[in-house]
């Protein structure tokens, strides 16, 4: 709920604590469904100047791209606010199962939004990008890495994502292939947090997407891994089934899906859905 | 002349008044109960508090408790918590009593300062301690780079570094309680000590320390628990990893996204292990046996 | 026991002194609004009881004694030892001074057994050995009949048992001088005619200065070898305890020993009570009594009350006035008349019935004049 350019932390105590804002955005939403029905169906830009306010879970390697994504269809559908959750899609899921009032869920593995959909919540995902992993090094790669068997050495301080994490999950399949065993320092709860990690220096290097890399050019500097040894994961978007919003919600995912959502994606980084 | 016939009934309707009506509570007893306007908040109160616990228990998933409670990396993530809080608490105790004595017994200047400074950890949001800590004990860190250069050793993502982000939560509770007891300590105690030719150090082992020995215990068990439960400085400054760096309350968060039942369990535990130890320490410690009453009946 | 002299007097007293000194103050301390200005010297063996009323400075006197309070002006030299001296910017801190301080409400550490209160000093001042320091405290105990107390808490002793545990503490380490700030004053009165009676057998026999602060005439009377009275920070009389008792120089000091005293002026033999210009009251001066400023000093109990005016007659003085309080104290009356000067005067309590005295009542004060004590300012009168 809270709009946020970095990942949302997630308390121990989430579902009692995300049930008391439920409880006020149910509120709020029981409000306007009246006018919507009454209201002639307009334009779907140029809707009326109801507000209306989703709330999109996503995962913390879409940060970058659907905060922009959120400002671009807050500027076309005026009185609409788009405000995200970003953090590890396996704990997005687990929350959304639990209750948590989201609108959308876009997903960094098809795992994860098959966890949400057998359980009811959402339906009928749709993939609208793709992504393959990238090492990551601190700006001045001090510990001189080339390439991903540097990874292995006993000298070379690693983060990877936590096994259970999308990009985890990836970076197993990565290793599995390359035939190498890498004992990271640290599990990161989510790719920023990885990534952050071998921004500040205090690793050596770190398994991350290739988006993450593009989006801290500044901080850190990405080595590419060979195509053949590399995971692509697949990125699925759906609403939410209980969405108090699901006509803006809706809107909200054709947007992501459309050309000019996937021209903020390709930019960044992301592959094509296909 | 009617008096005789009017006297006896109104005897009677009298004396079964005064020997129908309740006896009437005495004084004391209507002063303990608590008026219903305090009654019921408080009873809200303890159960807003009370209620998430309970919840654990009765959610509990009795059935696969054992063998969840059975796989090693419970038992590492426990065996983590449990010594790493231990040893926390021992340095807070160790550094934090020197410090409350200096803030309550010496005289330097910029002492308010520091002692407003001191508890900053509290209300600092525990992941910004951690960042904080990195900046200064990091490799790139202030001290920590030195660290790296002379010596080759770095802090973050070792079990050191758990004990040090607890410490840095949790020494603020020890400090502020053996503060408080040092300030509101009878200073007369010490001056009679010194009459009998105890020297200050002497007298602070001797008389100030035993004497405030309850703050101490108090403080000490508070420091403990919040160590126990640090999660947002220690997993940004020392990382997570099975039975180095992975304590409890990060082990829960990370069950949490896999499986709800092994986060439950988990919280079960340290929730178990919590409670034992406030009450064992609670009838020792936290009544005041040594009252100073300095000899007078 | 252990060595009772304090070594390090007895290092700096030339060979061959026959006899210590003692204690030798003279004390200078501002404390806000009050500036204590005191000189005292008590020998060895011999007890000064500093008597005044609260907020003189008796405490801090005491203190200052101690180390607890450093001078701003004077010395304090124990047995030839300089324990503090501003001016020569010498101060010996309390740990080393040796002097033993019985405080008001005793201060026993709570979390030592009685046994082991007494036991710190011998422990702490000459590192002697628990099991040692131990045995000389129970040693103590047992003499002063502490024995069944020993291992209980202080919180667990009434107050008389408190008190001589914390005599015992102060006097285990065999100190060089003894302090005692109002020692008896937190017992019950039963008690304290009791400890009072210990205490007097014992303090001769320590042979150390002893200064006792009180604000009780019968503890410096019963207790005391002299007597300093301190008030507002000056010692306004000194001597020996009966004297000051009974020739007292300032009001405070004759409020408690419950006599009136009348500042008067001698001139020509002839004595005249001071403000009472208008009707002015004399009597004759005793043989030998300078001119000048007097003290006049008048016990309650030998003063006439009547309701009428008596006839003049010679060798009586006559005082008359409204009574202002009546007050009964057992099988006396006290009488407070605002006659020029307010007198009090006692009588027996069957008096009282007979004269139905009350408030307003006007009456007839009467004194013979041999019984008016005229002394001087400086000195007393022979």
């Amino acid at each position: 709920m809270i709009r946020t350019a970095r990942k949302a932390r997630v308390s121990r105590f989430a579902v009692p604590l995300l049930l008391v804002p439920a409880l006020a955005l149910v509120a709020a939403g029981c409000g306007s469904d009246d006018d919507e029905t009454t209201a002639a169906p307009p334009a779907a830009t140029t809707a009326a100047a109801e507000p209306h306010t989703i709330t999109v879970f996503a995962a913390a390697s879409l940060t970058e791209t659907f905060t922009e994504l959120g400002r671009q269809f807050e500027a076309g559908h005026p009185g609409t606010t788009v405000e995200f959750s970003f953090a590890a899609s396996s704990a997005l899921a687990q929350q959304i199962n639990s209750g948590a009032p989201a609108d959308v869920f876009a997903s960094a593995s098809t795992k994860n939004m098959t966890e949400v959909v057998d359980a009811g919540n959402a339906a009928d995902p749709k993939t609208f990008a793709t992504n393959s992993l990238e090492i990551a090094v601190p700006k001045d790669n001090p510990a001189r890495i080339d390439d991903l068997a540097d990874l292995a050495s006993p000298d070379v301080k690693v983060a990877l994502c936590e096994a259970q994490v999308p990009c985890g999950v990836a970076a197993t399949t990565v290793l599995e292939k390359a035939g190498l065993r890498v004992t990271p320092v640290t599990f990161g709860q989510d790719v920023k947090a990885v990534l952050t990690t071998v921004g500040l220096g205090e690793v050596d290097a770190g398994l991350v997407y290739q988006t993450d890399v593009a989006s801290a050019e500044d901080r850190v500097t990405g080595i590419e891994i060979p195509a053949d040894v590399n995971a692509r994961t697949s990125y699925p978007v759906a609403t939410v089934s209980e969405s108090q919003e699901a006509e803006t919600a809706k809107e909200f995912v054709e947007f992501v899906l459309s050309d000019e959502g996937a021209a903020v994606l390709t930019e960044a980084g992301f592959g094509p859905p296909a | 002349m009617t008096t005789g016939r009017l006297a006896r009934p109104v005897a009677r309707p009298v004396a079964r008044l005064t020997r129908r009506r309740p006896p009437s509570r005495s004084r004391s007893e209507t002063r303990g109960r608590a008026p219903w306007p305090l009654a019921v908040p408080a009873a809200l109160a303890a159960l807003f508090l009370l209620m998430p616990l309970l919840s654990l228990i009765i959610r509990a998933p009795w059935e696969s408790l054992p063998e969840l409670l059975t796989d090693p990396s419970t038992r590492h993530a426990l065996w983590l918590s449990v010594r790493t809080a231990t040893i926390a608490t021992v340095v807070c105790m160790l550094f934090g009593i020197p410090l409350a004595w200096a803030l309550a017994r010496a005289t330097f200047p910029g002492r308010s300062l520091l002692r407003a400074l001191v508890t900053i950890p509290l209300v600092l949001p525990p992941v910004v301690g951690g960042v904080s800590l990195l900046l200064v004990l990091g490799r790139r860190g202030i001290v920590g780079s030195r660290l790296d250069d002379w010596f080759g050793f770095t802090i973050p993502f070792t079990t050191d570094a758990v004990i040090i982000a607890q410490t840095f939560v949790a020494m603020p509770f020890l400090v502020l309680s053996v503060e408080g007891a040092l300030s509101a300590a009878d200073r007369r105690f010490e001056d009679a000590a010194a009459t009998l030719g105890a020297n200050r150090v002497t007298v602070f082992f001797r008389v100030t320390l035993p004497m405030i020995l309850p703050a101490i215990a108090a403080g000490a068990v508070l420091c403990w628990a919040r160590a126990l439960g640090e999660f947002g400085a220690t997993i940004t400054f020392a990382g997570n990893f099975p039975k180095t760096t992975q304590t409890m309350p990060l082990a829960v968060y990370l069950a949490m996204e896999v499986d709800p039942d092994k986060a439950v369990a988990l919280s079960l535990v340290l929730l178990t292990v919590s409670i034992v130890v406030l009450v064992a320490l609670r009838g020792r410690w936290w009544n005041s046996r040594h009252t100073h009453t300095a000899g007078l009946t | 026991m252990i060595e009772r002299s304090d070594p390090a007097a007895l290092a700096k007293a030339p060979p061959g002194t026959p006899r210590r000194t003692g204690l030798v103050a003279r004390i200078g301390i501002e404390l806000g609004t009050l500036t204590l200005d005191a000189e005292l010297a008590v020998e060895p063996g011999r007890t000064l009881a500093v008597l005044g009323p609260n907020g003189a400075g008796k405490s801090t006197l005491l203190r200052a004694l101690a180390g607890l309070v450093p001078l701003q002006r004077g010395r304090v030299e124990l047995d030839g030892a300089v324990l503090d001296d501003p001016a020569a910017r010498r101060f010996v801190p309390p740990e080393r001074r040796g002097a033993g301080y019985v405080f008001q409400d005793y201060l026993l550490f709570p979390h030592l057994t009685a046994i082991d209160n007494v036991a710190f000093g011998p422990r702490v001042r000459h590192r002697v050995r628990r099991a040692a320091a131990r045995a000389a405290a129970r040693e103590m105990l047992d003499r002063l009949g502490l024995a069944e107390v020993a291992h209980l808490r202080p919180g667990a002793l009434s107050g008389g048992q408190a008190q001589r545990v914390a005599l015992a503490r102060a006097l285990a380490p065999g100190p060089g001088l003894l302090l005692l700030d109002e020692p008896l004053a937190a017992l019950d009165a039963g008690t304290r005619l009791e400890v009072r009676a210990e205490v007097r057998a014992l303090l001769p026999t320590l042979d150390v200065p002893v200064v006792m602060v009180t604000h009780d005439p019968v503890d410096a009377l019963t207790l005391a070898d002299d007597v300093a009275v301190l008030e507002r920070g000056q010692v306004v009389q000194r001597g020996e305890p009966a004297e000051v008792i009974t020739r007292p120089r300032t009001s405070y000091v004759a409020r408690l020993a419950g006599l009136n005293l009348f500042p008067g002026t001698a001139a020509g033999g002839v004595v005249t009570l001071d403000a009472t210009a208008a009707r002015p009251v004399t009597l004759p001066a005793p043989p030998g009594t300078a001119d000048g400023s007097v003290l006049v000093a008048l016990r309650p109990s030998e003063i006439g009350v009547q309701l009428s005016e008596p006839g003049a007659a010679p060798g009586i003085q006559v005082l008359t006035g409204p009574v202002t309080s009546v007050e009964t104290l057992g099988d006396q009356v006290r009488v407070q008349v605002a006659s020029t000067p307010a007198t009090r005067a006692e009588i027996p309590a069957r008096r009282l019935a007979n004269l139905r005295l009350v408030r307003g009542t006007p009456v007839w004060l009467t004194v013979d004049e041999g019984r008016w004590d005229v002394y001087s300012q400086g000195g007393a009168a022979p």
